[in-house]
């Protein structure tokens, strides 16, 4: 154990040793759930019930316990692999920071307890430690991979709960306080905003953002039945409308190229599946324990 | 006609506006981004200091004849709370990572350490904040290129330069840190 703080001091001291095998981390694609095995170690059964367990915690405490299983970790230290795909997955809740993630690199046999900014009172680095080498690491080395993560998801739990209390209703309050009419034409502008950017990204044109934009400060100026007016309204509703055309047309071919439409452009949200929506957006700075078996 | 030309001025000086507008924002979130950084930094550092005092106290005992690595501990540890700006603090942070380096690698030297429960826990306190260390610093190394990148691009170097504002520096390792000392891993 002593030998693996060594490495971590010794790569502070010679930090730029740590910058460059930082490239090493690569993502290893899109979280299906809280529990990601992509070497297939956990079967379909133990799998679904861990699911449903930390599903279940979610929808109760607000806490999001990802689990991972690689095949290896291509040459990175697991400590960084780990704060790397914490941040890529966005695991606990924005701003709360409320998420873990339990990361084992099979082959490697390597595995960490990375803890995010929210949970560190509740979840310490000892006591991440004791589970890594009280409970994980006994049933990893008689190759129940399905026990040790188990029972170290409970202690988890145990841990963390009673940090959390449930705060599902505070959306729904505010929603009741605000007044109904500025709602409705925040959507209505929303859904014009984005029904326009899907069209015009869509469109290979850069110039029909700004004949539409004339159009809106030529029907502007007959309402006002001024004409100043609606020469001002011409005068900036055309550049605007050529400039979003222009972002929205660049952002959807570079998309398209990267193979990832962005948000506006819609048709994303069939991707996904069943009742697990994403991890929420949270933080971790490298808290928590390593170990190995 | 006039007025044509009047609200193209206009529509030219509104532009003009919003960059400099943006990009003096932009720029400003930047360099706080790097203050509130380097602040996670220090919250990590002390966090290490808070651990050293209990650490050498557990293994003191034992560790008898090192007294050097103590007291190298303790002055690096006092410099630091004399250090008052960025430099010379990263200067004696890394001066405690080599002492500590030194202490770690005695103390493979004593397996009856090893086995003490007190000893290991503080060697899971400290390997945490070690990590979180390399974390935060590595972060404030992004944040230190994202703002040295954004003041020398053309135009917003333009308003840089106007705010006064210079190349931040990055942490970097010491001359010869790179030759620290060797040990032998083996016992995990």
């Amino acid at each position: 154990m002593s030998s693996r703080l060594f490495k971590l001091v010794l790569a502070s001291f010679v930090f730029f040793a740590l910058s460059l095998n930082a490239n090493a981390y690569f993502n290893p694609g899109n979280p299906v759930g809280f529990v990601n095995d992509y070497t297939d170690t956990i079967g379909g059964e133990q799998k679904q019930s861990l699911e449903n367990k930390l599903s279940q915690i979610e929808k109760s405490t607000g806490n999001e316990i990802a689990i991972v299983i690689i095949k290896n970790l291509q040459g990175d230290t697991i400590e960084n692999f780990a704060e790397k795909l914490f941040k890529d997955w966005g695991i606990g809740k924005e701003k709360k920071d409320n998420g873990v993630l339990i990361l084992v690199a099979k082959e490697d046999r390597e595995m960490r307890i990375e803890v995010g900014y929210g949970l560190e009172g509740a979840l310490t680095d000892a006591q991440s430690n004791w589970i890594i080498n009280q409970v994980m690491k006994p049933a990893f080395r008689n190759n129940d991979f399905y026990k040790g993560i188990d029972e170290a998801a409970d202690k988890i739990i145990a841990a963390t709960q009673g940090e959390n209390i449930p705060s599902l209703s505070t959306t729904k309050n505010e929603r009741k306080n605000s007044d109904i009419d500025y709602e409705m034409l925040f959507w209505a502008g929303a859904f014009v905003f984005m029904w326009l950017s899907a069209i015009l990204g869509r469109s290979k044109s850069w110039w029909l953002g700004g004949v539409l934009g004339g159009t809106a400060g030529i029907i502007i100026g007959l309402i006002k039945g001024f004409l100043f007016f609606g020469l001002i309204s011409i005068a900036i509703l055309i550049p605007a409308g050529l400039l979003f055309d222009f972002i929205v047309s660049r952002g959807y071919k570079e998309g398209k190229a990267r193979g990832h439409l962005p948000w506006w452009v819609g048709g994303q949200w069939s991707g996904k599946k069943g009742g697990f929506g994403g991890f929420g957006g949270g933080m971790s700075g490298g808290g928590g324990s390593s170990g190995s078996w | 006609m006039k007025n044509f030309i009047l609200i193209t001025a206009g529509v030219l000086i509104l532009i003009v506006v919003a960059f400099i507008w943006s990009t003096y924002n932009r720029l400003i979130t930047a360099n706080e981004a790097i203050n509130n950084q380097w602040a996670q930094v220090e919250t990590q550092y002390q966090r290490r200091f808070d651990l050293i005092p209990n650490l050498i106290e557990s293994v003191k005992g034992v560790m008898s004849q090192e007294q050097k690595i103590f007291g190298d501990l303790a002055e690096a540890r006092s410099r630091y709370a004399g250090a008052s700006s960025p430099p010379p603090k990263a200067d004696s942070a890394t001066q405690i990572e080599g002492a500590l380096a030194r202490l770690l690698v005695v103390m493979e030297n004593y397996p009856q350490l090893k086995s003490a429960e007190n000893v290991q826990t503080l060697m899971a306190q400290l390997e945490g904040t070690e990590n979180r260390i390399s974390v935060e610093r590595k972060r404030y190394n992004d944040a230190v290129r994202d703002f040295n990148v954004a003041i020398k691009r053309f135009p917003s170097n333009l308003i840089a330069n106007q705010l006064g504002y210079s190349n931040k520096n990055y942490f970097e390792a010491e001359n010869g840190s790179e030759k620290a000392p060797k040990v032998d891993l083996q016992n995990k």
